[in-house]
């Protein structure tokens, strides 16, 4: 293995302990640990909030989708762009005036405020649901990393998942959010750098774009059809709906949610959404497009989903094959890092100072937030050192439970106020509920029907009929008509 | 016949898919520009 190969690696580890470092300075209380104090403008927030939802599922699983069929994973850029746009466009700017207005610094302190809440009952179901999708999302990652320094260096899978987990844990524990953030900024930045860089040499080694997609009409004229080799069937508009659903959960999952709250201002949240349109378009354009050039040029892959890592060695000089490594890594641990942040968050803060009614104070809090977040860590390593073969469905699975759980209930409580506590109680429950019921039992019968459609669809069901069953919170017309009011002009 | 090896109906589906959330995202834009020009004209 080249010398070269080993030097983007160690700069981006280097980088990647400063910024850990420098962010201790970030402030003492709670806020500052797990916000960073409120004040990330508004380029931090887009890439960020990207790079976390993404993870390394876009490089490796969106990239083999492509590769696997074609032009139908264009179904997949339609729901996630939207998604996203959607999610900066309606729901960032009101869920940041109203969570200010709160002082939340979690989901969970959110819903407790918006719905007077004083049992804490939404607070705990959203910590059950938070720490049990987190753990499973934070070991799929983690395998993800071991996958990649095994793929790309030849390290051993068990050595690749302990490097992986041992500089995220440092950084995040060290640093923070404000850590977390910074580090995503700087990993999105670079898989879009990635994502720009790896379609167009793979166009270009395929003989330009008619080229690249005649070679593949050539293996199979269904990849380059919108419905797949499924055509217009009930089957082929399910697997479409299927996978544009993926973009729902950009719109509600708290580990998203928690980087608008994060926002400096609502003028960051403004421009911010610009930033994140075009991210994710860079994403996932690029990731898909890779996945068809690829299959242009290596027809013949057993896993779709080291199309990328391929390219990358085959059509770069050996230096990129280090460069490329780190934007795999970059898109694992960006998840990962907001996954254990925001887990601890829900340890200390959700349980620890809220439900159990600790006094200690807040700087000795944040302390406990760091050892937190190093015990969720090691909580889900052997989950990773000794699972294998979890594959990407799993990082699909908690990302549709973490969806339903809490976006019907996020999207009512922003734009309904006759939405209640038991409805938000119930709707939470229901979309978890039914997301793992439907995988369990149902998904293989129904077409293979992604979980996030039915769980989704529960939620909302859930939240609105036990909504219209039971007394809304007193004043909550009236705040919500108060925070459009502010947010009309500018916020 | 084919644009660039590929159907209209792929075509269309990539032009939607990337621009009807460029489409949302300019309204907003121009939305909270021209509102934000309305608050300071009143103040």
């Amino acid at each position: 293995m080249s010398f070269w190969v080993y030097v983007p690696l160690g700069a981006y580890l280097i980088v990647l302990l400063v910024l850990g470092l420098w962010s201790r300075a970030a402030g003492g209380g709670l806020e500052g640990y797990y916000v960073a104090g409120k004040k990330l403008p508004a380029w931090v927030v887009a890439f960020s909030s990207n790079a976390t939802g993404e993870s390394g599922w876009l490089l490796l699983g969106l990239t083999g989708m492509g590769y696997l069929i074609g032009v139908h994973a264009f179904w997949v850029i339609l729901g996630e762009v939207l998604g996203v746009t959607l999610g900066w466009v309606l729901v960032a700017r009101p869920f940041k005036a109203l969570t200010d207005g709160y002082g939340s610094i979690t989901v969970p302190d959110y819903l407790e405020s918006r719905f007077r809440d004083d049992a804490g009952l939404l607070r705990k179901i959203g910590v059950a649901i938070v720490l049990s999708m987190a753990t499973v999302y934070t070991a799929a990652q983690m395998v993800a990393a071991g996958k990649a320094f095994d793929s790309f260096l030849a390290t051993g899978y068990i050595p690749g998942v302990l490097i992986g987990a041992a500089v995220t844990l440092f950084y995040t524990a060290v640093g923070g959010f404000k850590a977390v953030a910074y580090s995503d900024f700087v990993q999105g930045v670079l898989m879009a750098l990635g994502l720009l860089a790896l379609p167009i040499a793979g166009i270009a080694a395929a003989g330009g774009i008619e080229a690249m997609f005649v070679a593949v009409g050539a293996q199979d004229p269904t990849l380059l059809l919108p419905m797949g080799r499924y055509g217009v069937t009930f089957e082929g508009v399910l697997s479409a709906v299927g996978m544009a659903a993926i973009g729902l959960a950009f719109l509600g999952v708290p580990q998203l949610l928690v980087r608008f709250m994060a926002a400096g201002s609502d003028r960051d949240l403004v421009q911010g959404s610009g930033f994140a349109y075009l991210c994710i378009v860079i994403f996932d354009v690029g990731a898909v497009f890779t996945g068809i050039a690829g299959r242009a040029l290596y027809p013949a892959l057993e896993d779709q989903e080291t199309v990328m890592p391929l390219l990358s060695a085959e059509l770069f000089p050996a230096i990129f094959t280090g460069i490329f490594l780190v934007i795999v890594l970059g898109a694992i641990m960006s998840t990962v890092d907001s996954l254990l942040i925001m887990s601890s968050a829900a340890v200390v803060r959700d349980l620890v100072q809220k439900t159990f009614g600790s006094q200690t104070s807040e700087r000795r809090l944040s302390f406990y937030g760091r050892l937190t977040t190093l015990a969720i860590g090691a909580i889900a390593l052997p989950f990773a050192l000794r699972e294998a073969k979890v594959l990407f469905w799993f990082v699909l699975f908690a990302w549709s439970g973490l969806g339903a759980a809490f976006t019907p209930v996020v999207l009512c409580s922003l734009f309904w106020s006759r939405t209640t506590r038991m409805g938000a109680a119930a709707g939470m429950v229901s979309g978890f509920v039914v997301t793992v019921v439907w995988v369990q039992f149902f998904k293989a019968q129904f077409y293979d029907l992604y979980e996030m459609i039915p769980g989704f669809l529960a939620g909302l069901v859930a939240t609105v009929v036990v909504s219209w069953m039971t007394e809304p919170p007193e004043g909550a017309g009236e705040e919500l008509e108060a925070m459009r009011e502010r947010l009309r002009y500018g916020g | 016949m084919t644009f660039l090896g590929l159907g209209v109906g792929a075509w269309l589906l990539l032009a939607v898919a990337v621009g009807l959330g460029g489409v949302i995202e300019a309204t907003f834009l121009w939305q909270v520009s021209r509102r934000r020009r309305l608050g300071e004209d009143d103040r």
